[in-house]
């Protein structure tokens, strides 16, 4: 038993009172901007960045894993509350919840939601648990042509399954490339693309770069629509679910867990998918799917845990493999690199504290939102009432103070309004944000394995097919980029269905 | 609603903000000719650095590749049609982002000489009253209380050198 040795050591690690405090501080930031529309989590994580210049390493990314998976909760509380999903991953639960709001149960689905988030997280953190020893023996015998796949691979998979168009997604993955290539490069320190500027010649920071593009553009992004006012929302009368509620949602959570689990490892799967998935497996499965759209539970159970499952599980293709599996894990993968702790299978090996630490900090991370999150609502709903037009500049100021406290400098002030626009105009014209900064984060590494494969292999590419674990890769890689959207085709095609069904209803119960 | 439409929740919330409209052929034109024009400068310059060969690479051959992807990406995009709930136009209302993000500039390039507490309570004012519509009183309160909270952060708790008047 004693491939426990190391998880039980992780507990020890999670339960330092700091390494706690920044559980709970990151939980319940990430259940405030969940429930804030206009701020995401991936922005927030980029905006923090520079406070974990200053704060210990583990601590720093259980702070953040807690943004991540605590603001999925968030999303939840506006999605039941006021048909606003908070988080693209609670749009679903509008359909459903929304619907046992109006009918006075918003306390249930809220609380269904909670048990749901909580099962599907601790399903996914056990699932991690024995699952990354196992990646590891495998990842053991990694050599750079592994990682250039995995790379590519994880790049390809992100614009495939990504909001946006594919095609759009490539051009901004290509453009991240290009960025990453400036300043000096490695192997022969030629100075590229630096125009002669100072500030370039180590090339781009990557915490500017975020902060622009995710911090400053959404604000710039939200600042052209004026939200009208705040919508009233609807009232809580009941606060927990009911014994027979509960055992109608068992096997929507059940199914939920093991659905999210899966989907959220695979690299540009996520909670996003995970959720729509979790729904129209609920529908198709349930005798009677005519409830659905109108207060069903499952609805709402299904859905909520497998979003938790999904933000869970995607952190075992970064702390695994060093890949990434969407924007929110590209952040904290450079947050890591910040650090100084590149991750990938040797992380297991040489920063057991870490990697265990972020894992068990979910299970811990997950009891906090359980405990938090009926209480807490009564407070989101008055933080909801924060004007827009207050946050926003407030947020401005901290994201360009902020950046400065990085490296002092004015420079990175600039690139962040540089990105800003960019981010902002990005968004307009329809191209997704999250593909840059993956394929900007991964660019120089992939840069040089690919090099140095090319250096191992005296130039011939067909090697990388040739050569048995890359070969592989290469081969689930190709089967997951087919398959994936053809998965989310079929689910986007079934909640077609059923949006246009609720949107029927509403008018007809009138 | 599919999955790309959801990843911008912002959709459902159409329904309450003035109208946004679809970009026409022009704007979608330029916006993929743009990422090409940059790919084609890229490849330009790339071959200005060495390019060597795959089995001797230089430090042109990445950018080359990554310059080639950005093309012909972008050459694909400006031949196929764009869906028309993809992209979105410029209207009057992005006069209030150039308005936000000029004053942003000045707002850095203001620190250097004055100190950060006059171009943060400016940024704020604007922001808050300008652009965002608020009361005078929400502005003025919000404002100061953000630059006291930044200076008690900043300068007396983090000592940051942050160029500070007072």
């Amino acid at each position: 038993m004693d491939f426990l040795d190391p998880i039980l050591s992780g507990f020890s690690v999670v339960f330092e009172p700091m390494n706690l405090m920044y559980c709970l501080i990151g939980v319940v930031v990430g259940m405030v901007i969940g429930v804030l529309p206009g701020l995401g989590p991936v922005a927030t994580i980029a905006i923090l960045l520079p406070l974990t210049y200053s704060i210990d390493s583990v601590a720093a990314i259980i702070m953040l894993a807690g943004i991540f998976y605590g603001s999925q909760y968030g999303g939840t509380i506006t999605s039941v509350l006021l048909r606003l999903p908070g988080e693209s991953a609670s749009v679903v639960t509008v359909l459903d919840g929304h619907a046992m709001a109006r009918k006075g149960r918003a306390g249930t689905a809220l609380g269904i939601a909670a048990i749901g988030s909580f099962a599907g997280g601790t399903v996914a953190i056990i699932g991690l648990t024995f699952l990354a020893p196992l990646i590891a023996t495998v990842a053991v015998n990694f050599g750079p042509p592994e990682y250039t796949i995995l790379a590519i691979l994880g790049i390809l998979l992100v614009s495939t399954v990504g909001n946006g168009r594919a095609l759009k997604c490539i051009v901004a993955a290509a453009f991240g490339l290009l960025l990453a290539t400036v300043g000096r490069d490695s192997g022969t320190s030629a100075q590229r693309f630096t125009f002669d500027n100072l500030n370039l010649a180590d090339g781009i920071d990557f915490v500017p770069i975020a902060m622009g593009l995710f911090g400053l553009g959404e604000i710039l992004y939200n600042l052209e629509r004026r939200h009208k006012g705040n919508v009233a929302p609807a009232v809580i009368g009941n606060v927990w679910p009911s014994r027979r509620d509960i055992k109608d949602a068992s096997g929507s959570i059940a199914r939920g867990s093991v659905l999210g689990f899966l989907l959220g490892i695979l690299p540009g799967g996520g909670s996003v998918l995970a959720s729509m998935a979790s729904y129209a497996l609920e529908k198709k499965r349930s005798k009677t799917p005519e409830r659905f759209g109108h207060g069903a539970i499952e609805g709402v159970a299904g859905p909520e845990t497998a979003n938790n499952a999904a933000a869970s599980s995607s952190f075992i293709p970064l702390l695994m493999l060093g890949i990434p599996a969407n924007a929110t894990m590209a952040l904290i993968f450079g947050a890591l690199l910040l650090q100084g702790i590149t991750p990938g299978p040797q992380l297991m090996d040489q920063h057991p504290d870490l990697f265990w630490g972020v894992i068990n900090s979910m299970y811990i991370g997950n009891v906090f939102l359980l405990i938090l999150s009926i209480p807490l609502v009564g407070v989101f709903v008055r933080i909801l009432r924060v004007r827009e037009s207050i946050l926003a500049p407030v947020t401005v100021i901290i994201t360009m103070l902020g950046v400065f406290t990085v490296s002092n400098s004015f420079f990175d002030m600039f690139v962040v309004i540089v990105f800003g626009v960019l981010g902002y105009l990005m968004k307009k014209f329809g191209y997704d944000p999250g593909p840059m900064v993956l394929a900007f984060i991964l660019g120089s590494l992939l840069e040089s394995s690919l090099r140095q494969s090319l250096r191992l292999f005296g130039g011939d590419f067909t090697m990388f097919a040739t050569r048995p674990i890359s070969g592989s890769l290469i081969a689930v890689g190709v089967i997951l980029i087919v398959g994936l959207p053809l998965i989310e085709r079929m689910t986007s095609r079934r909640l077609g269905a059923t949006g246009a069904s609720y949107e029927n209803t509403e008018l007809t119960s009138k | 609603m599919t999955v790309a439409s959801a990843g911008r929740s912002s959709d459902l919330l159409e329904t309450q903000d003035e109208a946004i409209q679809n970009a026409g052929v022009v704007a979608n034109t330029i916006a993929a000719g743009l990422p090409l024009a940059l790919g084609i400068a890229g490849a330009v310059a790339a071959f200005g650095l060495k390019v060597g060969t795959p089995a001797d690479p230089g430090p042109g051959l990445w950018p080359l590749v990554a310059s080639l992807l950005l093309v012909s990406a972008s050459a694909l995009l400006l031949f196929t049609k764009t869906p028309q709930d993809e992209t979105e136009a410029l209207g009057r209302a992005s006069l209030l982002v150039l308005v936000g993000a000029i004053s942003l500039v000045i707002f850095v390039a203001a620190i250097p000489l004055i100190g950060f507490e006059f171009p943060c309570l400016s940024l704020m004012l604007l922001w808050t009253k300008a652009l965002h519509g608020e009361t005078w009183k929400a502005s003025i309160l919000t404002s100061l209380g953000v630059v006291i909270v930044a200076y008690a952060l900043f300068v007396l708790v983090l000592r940051i050198p942050l160029p500070h008047l007072f």
